[in-house]
């Protein structure tokens, strides 16, 4: 049996050895150009891609990335590794580590680049999770840790207050009652919400009404604690299939952050929370919620959609916008953020609006006069001027 | 303040132009770098499948390159209306991005640090948005040097 499988490896070809791998190799020349790709490449990205750059077939650009390996081998001779994110024929992303090793001739020169990609994003996924997972356990139980102790406070101030009968005690107790219930039940739809992958249960919905829904449950909050929240929403945007509940929690993290990030400054003397929903161009359509408090330092905002990475203390986990990022990419959408320590930050979450009919699409005065069709261009620029315009 | 790299945003509108004029002003006089920057406001990769005909890993493949090739097409155009202006400065820059125009001029002039920032106060498309702050209102608020903004008297 062993004699057979030696001499069934004996007929076993080079090439036919790298088209088992059961990973990405190529080869490649100085300029890039693919000059060689395995079968598992070539059925994952087309069978046409010899003499292609890489960066075309593998990122769909025409530049050269910023970090590439194979240019560091070809530079010093030398095996680079890099991770890279691959966008699939099929139209997937997929996060690989990339390695790459220099191909010789007989005196020594770099010829080629050997590159092989392996897929690691469903390792790095688990990994991401069990991490999440670790830190919640920890990072909730000392929240609700907290909260409970203040729901105590509450009661025994309700509790002294029965007794003697106070009836301002009683309201200024039961006022840290109602906040903390109010804040366990944030927590707990969060857990709730984000404990499943789960998929967006798509709705004919008003972007306008979700807003302006999720901005009446902060209003009486906002009063309290001296914010005034804004809510400046275009009524032209036409409707849209959503999930309300996750677009509502999202809407209602992103307000309660800045209520809680106003409460927190106290460096000025007037606080403004803006929610405001309008036409991003003639495709999309964004919400935006935007503050003056204190803004973000650079660690804060390169790790504010990191599960459990809170600025509050003991007054948040961290879950809110891990939520909000979940809820934005379940949707399709996008979100940018804007911030400076001292001036404040800005939330955008852009949406398509594809899923609207056309008719709806079209019915829509901002969309059916041509008005937010985009003319910011060099090329109308010249045309323009061409025309003595 | 010396300023030694200033970045010019446009697109073209007459605001635009108008704060064109400072900023070369800005740059003979402290003869510094001028960047030229022009983003094209787009959502990516929020990408909308329009064309049915083609499968969504192929609408996607399209968009991209459709958005490489218009980046590229607008670079040629950037240069091709304000080369010719600007001879006789240290250095010129051109860029083209794509994206929203706030967050790509902020990530580009920290990136590059520029120390002040010159662009005119209404976008061609802003001006027909209903209830948004403006690139320019923005740009003054979070970027991270100094921020010069500049209206047309022929701006409406």
């Amino acid at each position: 049996m062993n004699q057979t499988i030696q001499n069934s490896l004996q007929d076993l070809t080079f090439k036919s050895i790298l088209d088992a791998l059961p990973c990405y190799l190529m080869i490649q020349d100085r300029q890039f150009n693919i000059l060689f790709a395995n079968h598992s490449f070539l059925k994952d990205f087309g069978a046409q891609v010899s003499g292609k750059t890489c960066y075309a077939v593998l990122k769909g650009v025409q530049h050269q990335c910023q970090e590439c390996p194979v240019k560091e081998t070809f530079k010093d001779k030398g095996l680079h590794v890099s991770e890279e994110t691959i966008y699939l024929a099929d139209g997937g992303i997929v996060e690989m580590l990339a390695f790459s090793a220099p191909l010789f001739d007989v005196v020594g020169n770099v010829i080629a680049s050997i590159k092989l990609l392996a897929n690691v994003g469903s390792i790095k996924r688990i990994h991401r999770e069990l991490v999440t997972l670790g830190q919640s356990i920890a990072f909730l139980s000392h929240d609700i840790k907290n909260i409970l102790e203040n729901l105590q406070g509450g009661v025994y101030v309700v509790d002294e207050a029965i007794s003697e009968q106070d009836h301002n005690l009683t309201l200024k107790g039961w006022d840290v009652v109602k906040r903390n219930i109010t804040e366990i039940t944030r927590i707990t739809q969060n857990i709730l919400y984000s404990a499943k992958d789960r998929k967006p249960a798509l709705q004919d919905v008003s972007p306008e009404d979700l807003a302006r829904q999720a901005g009446q449950l902060f209003f009486d909050k906002a009063q309290n604690l001296g914010v005034q929240l804004l809510l400046q929403l275009n009524p032209e945007v036409p409707n849209v299939k959503m999930d309300p509940a996750g677009i509502s929690r999202m809407l209602g993290n992103l307000i309660w952050n800045a209520l809680q990030a106003c409460q927190k400054d106290t460096q000025k003397k007037i606080h403004q929370v803006f929610v405001r929903l309008d036409y991003y161009d003639s495709h999309h359509f964004m919400y935006e919620i935007e503050d003056n408090a204190n803004g973000m330092d650079k660690e804060t905002y390169e790790n504010i959609f990191k599960g459990f990475f809170s600025t509050k203390g003991h007054a948040g986990t961290g879950l809110g916008l891990m939520l909000v990022k979940r809820i934005v990419t379940n949707h399709n959408g996008k979100v940018e953020v804007l911030t400076k320590p001292g001036r404040g930050t800005l939330y955008r979450i852009i949406f398509r609006l594809g899923y609207v009919a056309e008719d709806a699409l079209m019915s829509s005065p901002a969309l059916a006069d041509g008005r937010m069709d985009d003319p910011c261009y060099a090329n109308h620029y010249l045309r323009e001027a061409q025309d003595g315009g | 303040m010396q300023y030694q790299s200033i970045l010019f945003c446009t697109d073209y509108s007459d605001d635009a132009e108008s704060a064109f004029v400072h900023a070369m002003d800005q740059a003979v006089k402290y003869n510094a770098r001028l960047h030229f920057i022009n983003v094209i406001p787009a959502v990516n990769p929020c990408r909308i499948h329009l064309d049915k005909t083609l499968s969504e890993a192929d609408s996607l493949k399209a968009s991209r390159e459709h958005d490489e090739r218009h980046r590229l097409e607008e670079f040629g155009a950037l240069k091709k209306v304000y080369e010719k202006k600007c001879q006789g400065l240290v250095e010129t820059r051109f860029v083209v991005k794509i994206g929203s125009p706030d967050v790509q001029i902020i990530q580009y002039a920290d990136e590059n640090d520029v120390d002040l920032i010159i662009l005119g106060t209404a976008g061609r498309h802003e001006r027909q948005r209903l209830v948004f702050t403006k690139t320019a209102a923005n740009v003054s608020k979070f970027a991270n040097c100094q921020v010069i903004t500049i209206g047309s008297p022929n701006s409406g």
